[in-house]
Formats: C-alpha cells, structure tokens, sequence
C-alpha cells in the first residue's frame, strides 16, 4: 500500500471512477476504481480530494485497476477559501505535472500545503508558498537575488520580471516594474505587507502562465466569480 | 445470425439506458417484439412525450412538463419560507418520502466542480440569486451531496445567502439508521461525533 491523494474523479461506466491520483511513488497517475460507485461501495467515503489515503493497485498498463484503499487518518476538513484553494492547487499539479512523473519531495510539500490550508484563514501566502515548490521541483525555478545579466539585484534598481528568463534590471520604474527592495524582501518568502503579497502574486502568475499554455485555469475563475458575488 | 436492421437499431437505442449492457437490450428488444407489442407502443409514446415536453421548472428547476412544478404551486409551502438545496431531481423525491419537510426545493441539477469547469452559471446559481432577492426566504437548507464538490457548492450558496441576509443550515452527516458503529466509515463518524446534539 502507498499513501497517496485523489486529484480529481470522474464516472466511469455505470458504476465506477476513473481516479487521478497523486502518490510519491508514481506521481500524477489514473487508474479506475472498480464499483465505487455502487451505494454499497466502501470506497465512497475515501475517494475523495483532500483525503490521505494508502492504496494499492495492479496493472501493467498506463490505466491501473484499484485493489484496495482506506483512508489514513483524517480528511483535511478544508472549508470556504480554504477548499477552493484546495482545488486550485490540485488543478496546478493536473496542469503542471506528467503521467506517471514522481518528482522528490513534491508530495510531501503538497501534503504540508493541505495541512496549512486546514489551519489559516489567509490562503494567499500559502497559494505562493506552493507554486513556488512547484516551479523548484519542475525545474522552473528563477533566481531571485541576481538578474538576467548575472548581476547582484541591488534595493534601489528597478527589474521587469520576464518568464522563463528572471528578472531583468530597467533603466527607473515604470508601471510593470518592481523595485529591488521587494524583490530582496520576496527572496525571504517576506509576505507580511499587502504591497508583497500582490507583488509576489503578479511575479508567480507571470511564472507559471508559459507552463499553463492557453487555456485559463478553471478553478482561478470560480475564484473570480465567488470575490464577485462576496462583493456586489 | 445477424439480427435484421431494425432489431438492431431497437437494441442499439436501449442501450443508451443506465446498466444495460448488449445482452440485457436484447433480452428487452426480444421480450416487446415476442409478447409486449402494447406495451413497446405505449413505452415509445411516453418517451416521446416526455423527452418533448418535459423541461425544468422556473422556479425550482426540477423536471416537469408544466410551465412551474407542482410543489413551487403548493401555497402552503411558498408561504413557509422554507428554501432546500439539492443536486438532483431524484433528491427531491428521497427528501419528500421522508416526509419531514414541507417547504420549496431548489434543484442545481449538479454541483460546481472547478476541475471540470462546472461554474456557478451552469447550476443555476444565478436564478437563485434571483430569487433569493425577490422572495420572502427565512431559511436555506444546503442539501448538496456530502462529497468535496457538495460542499464547495454548499459554501459557495451559503456566500450568496449570507449577502441577502438569510439565515442558512447544513443537513447533518452521520451513522445510518440500524447500522452498528464499527463498520461506519471514519470520516462519517468523525462528523457524527462534531455534529452530536444535546440528549
């Protein structure tokens, strides 16, 4: 048995799921959860998001057949923001990560995420937190204290931020720039000041877009609508 | 034996119901063509009619052929202010074989999933709105499934309520009726043991 995390479910046939899991073995993978939806199944309760499982599974194929699952320990009761947020990071590893590509220490890091989400009320700096991991582990990651020439970012200059490349040092400010001095702050993960927190979100955004391809992240528009509907 | 085109086409189109399999159509095909000509006619007619003119309520969007269902008319139940939120219209029916409830329902016919891209729009969120500002609703029960999507729906509804001012309570999870608390999954106990009530 290994511990593992459904991504995301869908029916199968008349009585089943096609389950894509996310495990530190096999990474992202999917494989179908024979009867699980027959009222009797006890699966039902387990295969769900958010809820730490141990699972073992057969087949030599791409798409595996579930033996066994049961949950180990607790679901993490994520609640309001906390569970939308839940599905925006599952939807950045269903983007982001391929088939059957475990990457070291990404689940951990996904789990430690879940955990935080379960405990706070404020999901921005968590939401950063991890797609910072996520572009480390994806091999994506940028440097924060040197800029696109190899210099020294210096508090007082002023950086455009350019995916895929880092930042890149720009002659004063201008409306799409950001100062030397929170960048510095960012590279400690300094996130107190709302200032930051929007700094570092339009930076990660920025990050992420290339690897996300055209197509808009789903769960980032329900986002979107929920912020409208609190607000009208 | 290749059966004749149109036996096959019947057996073909019974497919397209829940659990029947190329075997199951047959035996069906087989049972209205040899000893139930009356009933396969009166079958075809009540499919049509219903896949015509079977649509959803304006109100409650539940099925029905009328222009607005027969519990959103109920006056006593318009009057108690009652509104219940359920994914299906087959929940409907397992919430008034219970008996316990006599006010409105409010059918999703689904539940959000953002992975999916199922959004607020596409379960009718917006005509609740609707109705949430237009009539007099003291109490919303969010009766969405207990699954994650059930509940991001159920926090996303219970968002809108609170904007109109309206009071709004969750269905409680807990152990079956005659079940025996050994075989009962953790995390329904778990909710049963945060949900207990004064005895």
């Amino acid at each position: 048995m290994q511990p593992a995390f459904v991504l995301h479910r869908w029916p199968f046939q008349d009585s089943s799921y096609m389950v894509e899991m996310f495990s530190a073995q096999h990474g992202r993978y999917r494989l179908i959860a024979k009867g699980a939806r027959r009222p009797k199944s006890r699966w039902r309760a387990c295969l769900q998001p958010f809820t730490p499982l141990l699972i073992s599974s057969r087949g030599r194929h791409e798409l595996q057949t579930l033996v066994e699952a049961e949950a180990c320990g607790d679901a993490y009761g994520l609640k309001g923001d906390s569970l939308y947020s839940g599905f925006y990071i599952n939807e950045l590893l269903q983007r982001l990560t391929v088939l059957y590509q475990p990457l070291d220490g990404l689940f951990e890091d996904y789990q430690q995420t879940l955990q935080l989400l379960s405990e706070n009320s404020a999901v921005e700096p968590i939401l950063r937190r991890f797609e910072w991991q996520l572009l480390e582990h994806l091999g994506h990651q940028f440097d924060w204290l040197a800029d696109s020439a190899g210099d020294a970012v210096t508090a007082t200059s002023y950086y455009q931020f350019s995916p895929q490349i880092g930042f890149v040092r720009q002659p004063g400010p201008a409306t799409n720039t950001f100062s030397g001095q929170i960048i510095l702050q960012l590279s400690q993960f300094d996130l107190t000041e709302t200032q930051l927190l929007q700094a570092m979100k339009r930076i990660m955004r920025m990050a992420l877009q290339p690897y996300l391809g055209d197509q808009p992240l789903r769960s980032r528009q329900l986002f979107h609508s929920l912020i409208q509907t609190k607000d009208s | 034996m290749k059966l004749s085109p149109a036996i096959q086409e019947l057996i073909q189109a019974l497919r397209v119901l829940p659990g029947v399999g190329p075997k199951s159509a047959q035996r069906m095909a087989f049972q209205i063509l040899e000893r139930q000509r009356e009933g396969g006619v009166r079958l075809a007619q009540a499919l049509l009619y219903a896949t015509e003119h079977v649509g959803h309520c304006q109100r409650c969007r539940t099925l029905t052929e009328a222009p607005v269902c027969g519990i959103c008319l109920h006056p006593k139940r318009s009057d108690s202010g009652l509104l219940c939120i359920v994914e299906t219209p087959a929940d409907v029916i397992a919430i008034e074989q219970t008996g316990q409830y006599h006010g409105m329902y409010f059918v999703l016919m689904g539940h959000l999933s953002p992975l999916d891209g199922i959004g607020p729009e596409d379960i009718g969120l917006d005509i609740l709105a609707k109705r949430l500002a237009g009539e007099a609703i003291s109490e919303i029960i969010l009766a969405t499934n207990p699954t994650v999507e059930g509940e991001a729906t159920a926090y996303y509804i219970a968002d809108i309520a609170r904007k109109h001012g309206i009071n709004t309570s969750r269905i409680a999870h807990g152990v079956p009726v005659g079940g025996e608390l050994e075989y009962v999954d953790q995390a329904t106990l778990g909710h049963a043991f945060s949900g207990r009530k004064n005895f």
